[in-house]
């Protein structure tokens, strides 16, 4: 804390001096002895404001930083639980070591690719037509054209960008080892669209045809037990799936206020 | 003596979490356990506004949900309507701080051991033993 210290003609500055220096050790201190002009002593004055103001410019910018690094704790943390749960979760359904790496391996990628295209996004918010072309993106080749999407320019919020990018990424794989895209023919359609309305509602579709004929499994696997309950999150609803016989069918609806608000965390 | 002899299928645990996939994780790590799931929220909003048509007896509650640090709002709004909780967190210290509305605490990332154990605490206390 500066403090200007204005001393009388009589009085000796070494002991105030000392004195001062025992009780405010931390204080910067600037003496004036009468007579002092007026000149002076503004100078003094706006010396120690201006100490005092690069003073509060530091606190804020450590206080900032600090914050900064709880949220990025934060986030780290996150990441690093939601690539546990990816990696208990493959592990669990898998046969192989082999086929473990392969699943875990697509599954870290759809989320590394969903995470750049969500941070180089303006305020963190990514359309679903950027999602559906990153994620369909490494299948192009297996897929070709075969896989099609359409609707009107969506922006999610990251975390329901991320997940719905997790989804996709599921719907796809599974089509590929055992729905449509597992025969040449097959073919998958995505299609969302606004329902407008007092509260208007985002409706997404999957559909997957001339795929070989679907018999639903006796057991539901990971991809389908994740998209149930990540589409249910994101829509605040249940999504419906349903192995109809000329290929799966994957709906879900909700408020689109949901999904595309930002989160909540981000730092304000 | 009817309390001890409920198996723990009969413990429903809510999950609130923001992130889908530790939800679907932890939803399956309570079926594992013998427990029914009774599904995830994302907020404490969601909560107040589903309470009435969810049916369970236990909450996991992350710290960080969707509408902002309200998971230990949620765990206090729930323990006055005698619905116990254990927080699931990477900030131990915070749930650390919040002993007098909840069980515990289970840290991220979740081991399953640790998991289990606290898990139990739900049901030592409805059986009372």
């Amino acid at each position: 804390m500066p403090i200007v210290i204005l001393l009388d003609r009589a009085s000796k500055p070494e002991l105030v001096r000392a004195e001062l220096a025992r009780s405010w050790p931390r204080a910067r201190l600037i003496f004036y002895q009468r007579p002092v002009t007026a000149v002076e002593l503004v100078s003094g004055v706006q010396s120690a404001l201006l100490v005092r103001l690069r003073q509060r410019d530091v606190r804020d910018h450590i206080g900032q930083e600090m914050e900064l690094r709880r949220e990025l704790n934060h986030r780290v943390k996150n990441i690093l639980a939601s690539v546990t749960s990816i990696f208990e979760m493959t592990r669990r359904g898998a046969t192989s070591l082999d086929a473990f790496t392969d699943d875990f391996r697509g599954r870290l990628r759809a989320l590394e690719k969903v995470h750049s295209a969500v941070f180089h996004a303006a305020e963190g918010a990514v359309s679903i037509g950027d999602i559906a072309t990153l994620t369909f993106e490494p299948y192009r080749l297996v897929g070709q054209e075969r896989i099609s999407f359409s609707g009107p320019l969506m922006n999610l919020g990251r975390e329901s960008g991320t997940t719905l990018a997790l989804c996709l990424h599921e719907l796809t794989t599974n089509a590929i080892k055992y729905g449509a895209l597992s025969q040449p023919e097959g073919r998958v359609t995505l299609r969302w669209s606004v329902i407008d309305g007092v509260q208007p509602e985002l409706a997404l579709e999957w559909k997957e045809s001339e795929g070989p004929l679907v018999i639903e499994p006796a057991r539901a696997g990971y991809g389908t037990r994740y998209v149930r309950s990540a589409l249910a999150a994101v829509f605040g609803r249940l999504p419906t799936i349903a192995f109809e016989p000329d290929g799966l069918r994957c709906s879900a609806q909700g408020p689109l206020s949901r999904l595309s608000a930002t989160d909540s965390s981000q730092p304000r | 003596m009817r309390e001890q002899s409920r198996g723990p299928a009969f413990m429903r645990i809510l999950y609130l979490e923001d992130n889908p996939l530790l939800a679907f994780h932890v939803e399956q790590m309570i079926e594992d356990l013998g427990y029914v799931s009774a599904g995830s929220l994302s907020s404490f909003a969601e909560l107040k506004e589903k309470f009435q048509s969810l049916q369970f007896d236990a909450v996991l509650v992350d710290i960080d949900l969707v509408d902002g640090p309200t998971g230990p709002d949620a765990a206090a709004w729930l323990q006055k309507r005698g619905i116990p909780a254990i927080f699931v967190t990477g900030q131990a210290q915070v749930a650390a701080r919040h002993h007098d509305i909840s069980l515990g605490f289970i840290e991220k990332p979740i081991s399953p051991s640790d998991f289990a154990e606290k898990v139990e605490l739900f049901r030592s206390r409805s059986t009372g033993s």
